[in-house]
């Protein structure tokens, strides 16, 4: 049987294999229609490419925007000013910010609290619904002094930012910072209350690793050329090269990511949360645990203390950045560089690791390979979901613990309909004509 | 309270974020409700509605059925985003051979069924009204919503980037630093944000179709080539956010009009 999937972003249902009215297997399907963003950037400048890949997704094209910059940035060897660097971190924080919030209040939280949706919540506590919507609207806010608007910002370009924002813009947001980090703390603390009452039905024995960034210093992952799992750190090239077998199935527009073509692995706020708990600032930490909450988390399902966390440690980061802040940068051009060049970068979006990885060849893009986080989610959450089901009746309440597990992932369906194997780049000098 | 459906064809969402702004940080709340949104709540099929959003553009016959279903059971149907208005960005593989586009994506492309030129909805149904931008300005829709529960609807501006920037006091950015900028084509009601950010315009809200013919297109395109566009890049605002303008003129010449 199959059930549209509700609560996530883009179009997508879940299949149910039944045997003899048991669950036996169960398949997510991506019914997205792919737009083929790999293939509209060749021919494009790198400049241009920035814009593009920001409409990939309309929840975390900041990330897109500034993995595309980054990577351009580092193989044509351009300089970025600090003030202008944390700028751009700074407004890519103020997205996973408005990201989780929509999450955790418009999309998970009905599952915790048993609403159809958001609106019943607001009904049953207006106080705390209205504490989650400052969040996102500050979040607006911000992204609009720094980035120009709240989706497919137009303040990022390859060198830095095109306009550093007035001090005074950024002093009129600053400002709210202490009462929206107040509301935040207020709903954070009702949500992480909340314990669900089959949290047993969640156990499972299914060997799913999880990755992240890595940085040699420690920090909590944001973005870089490092992935750490099970303890090991790869180079870009090495883990989505090598490591990551990808797989086209005839039921999904959505390519699936293994290891070495088996394990099913996961990115994004529990594989971050796990690995680097300790690199947190100590007041999210100890808001966690006067909560009853700590590191590890043993399934995705508690992902929402993750987002959580990543959220306020997010906003401290942002009063640091708000307090430094002194609007005397000057934005720099860069010219592009003739010759052929590989440029790749990770970030880590809101949902996990995105990469980028672009063949630049006199001022124009060849190819192009983007593996968004969701993409990557799919196999395991196709395993997960199986493995806790597997042997259950099939009933209502099966039907939506398979919907609560895709929930609980946040995926983002339009994001996962793009990755381009590396294995068939070759392919691409006799299709393009370049 | 008017009940409101949300609907997601081919897009990225963005214009869905700005939809939830405006539902849950302005007053309308007071007057509408969203009763259907795959995104949003659990709700099961679609049954009728006052007020259909349609985000997103058709790219399969799946969704054109969807989109003739939504139009039979809605009493006002809104088209928002560019996606929906114009084809969206990813209407710039429409020159380009399907087969050959999907073969550059999917291994196995044979198991991906996908139109080679995307439709804007407008294509498809007749809509009460479009909100254009990519993403639509979340105030626009509350001031369309406003009106509407007070039985009107804005006025229909037909005007161009320009006009946006000359209200707000800025200097143009192609006059005084050489930049090239769409503004001149760009349909209006961004607020100017590129220019305001010193940069040019690049057309994310589509192209204007008036006052506008194949011949102005091409002269418009050369001046900004001559400033420094890359032809190519050019094609992401012409034939990308702006393709359903560029295919009218195009054809429209062909057919001998204007």
């Amino acid at each position: 049987m199959k059930t549209v999937l509700t609560r996530v972003e883009g179009e997508g249902s879940a299949v149910i294999v039944e045997r003899e009215g048991y669950v036996d297997s169960v398949i997510y399907e991506v019914s997205e229609a792919p737009r083929f963003f790999e293939y509209l950037v060749i021919g494009k400048s790198p400049e241009r490419v920035v814009d593009i890949v920001s409409r990939i997704c309309g929840i975390c094209g900041t990330s897109y925007n500034f993995v595309a910059s980054t990577a351009f940035e580092k193989c044509f060897s351009v300089d970025v000013d600090y003030e202008v660097a944390t700028l751009r971190e700074a407004l890519h924080l103020a997205e996973r910010v408005k990201s989780h919030i929509l999450h955790l209040f418009y999309l998970n939280l009905p599952d915790l609290v048993g609403t159809a949706s958001f609106e019943g919540f607001l009904q049953r506590n207006p106080e705390l619904a209205r504490d989650a919507v400052a969040v996102l609207a500050w979040s607006r806010k911000v992204m609009e002094v720094l980035g120009g608007r709240m989706h497919n910002v137009v303040n990022m370009k390859i060198g830095g930012v095109h306009k550093v924002p007035d001090k005074s813009d950024v002093e009129r947001v600053a400002k709210e910072l202490g009462s929206v980090m107040k509301s935040f703390l207020e709903f954070a603390s009702f949500t992480l209350c909340l314990r669900d009452s089959d949290e047993s039905a969640w156990k499972t024995d299914v060997r799913v690793h999880q990755a992240s960034l890595y940085t040699p210093t420690y920090e909590y992952p944001h973005h870089g050329d490092k992935v750490l799992m099970d303890g090991d750190v790869y180079s870009l090239s090495e883990f989505y090269g090598n490591t990551v077998k990808y797989q086209q199935v005839p039921y999904s527009t959505a390519i699936h990511c293994r290891i070495k073509g088996v394990e099913s692995y996961v990115v994004g706020p529990i594989a971050r949360f796990n690995h680097f708990y300790s690199s947190l600032h100590k007041e999210v930490r100890d808001f966690l645990r006067a909560h009853g909450w700590e590191a590890p988390l043993g399934s995705v399902k508690q992902s929402y203390v993750a987002r959580i966390a990543e959220t306020f440690d997010a906003l401290l980061t942002l009063e640091r950045f708000f307090d430094a802040f002194r609007g005397i940068a000057v934005p720099r051009t860069a010219t592009p560089a003739k010759g052929e060049y590989v440029c790749e970068y990770a970030v880590e979006a809101p949902r996990g690791i995105l990469y980028h990885k672009y063949v630049v060849r006199d001022g124009k893009i060849i190819t192009c390979d983007i593996i968004a986080p969701t993409t990557q989610n799919l196999a395991a959450m196709n395993d997960i979901a199986t493995a806790t089901l597997r042997g259950r009746r099939v009933d209502p309440n099966a039907v939506a613990m398979v919907k609560k597990i895709a929930v609980a992932f946040d995926p983002c369906l339009s994001c996962s309909v793009h990755a381009l194997p590396v294995k068939i780049i070759k392919a691409y000098d006799n299709i393009a004509g370049v | 309270m008017y009940k409101v459906s949300l609907i997601k064809l081919t897009s990225c969402s963005g214009c869905i974020s700005e939809v939830v702004y405006a539902f849950t940080y302005s007053d309308i709340t007071n007057n509408y409700g969203i009763v259907y949104s795959t995104e949003l709540t659990d709700s099961g099929e679609m049954g009728e509605v006052d007020i259909a959003l349609i985000e997103g553009s058709v790219s399969d016959e799946q969704q054109e059925k969807l989109v003739k279903s939504v139009r039979a059971k809605a009493k006002f149907v809104a088209a928002i985003g560019t996606c929906a208005i114009m084809g969206g960005i990813q209407s710039m593989r429409a020159d380009s051979d399907i087969d050959i586009v999907k073969g550059a994506v999917y291994p196995e492309p044979q198991y991906v069924d996908v139109y080679g030129v995307p439709k804007p909805i407008t294509d498809v149904i007749n809509v009460d009204f479009a909100l254009p931008g990519c993403p639509i300005n979340g105030d626009a829709l509350v001031q369309l919503l406003r009106k509407y529960a007070l039985g009107g609807l804005p006025v229909v501006i037909h005007e161009v980037v320009c006009a946006t920037c000359k209200r707000k006091g800025l200097e143009c950015v192609t006059v005084s630093k050489g930049v090239p900028c769409l503004g001149p084509i760009t349909i209006s009601g961004c607020g100017a944000i590129c220019p305001s950010f010193g940069r040019g315009c690049y057309g994310c809200f589509g192209i204007k179709h008036s006052d506008l013919n194949k011949e102005k297109l091409e002269a418009f395109s050369n001046r900004l080539v001559e400033l420094g566009a890359g032809r190519e890049d050019l094609e992401v605002s012409i034939k990308g956010f702006g393709y359903k303008t560029y295919s009218m003129l195009t054809k429209a010449a062909k057919d001998g009009r204007r």
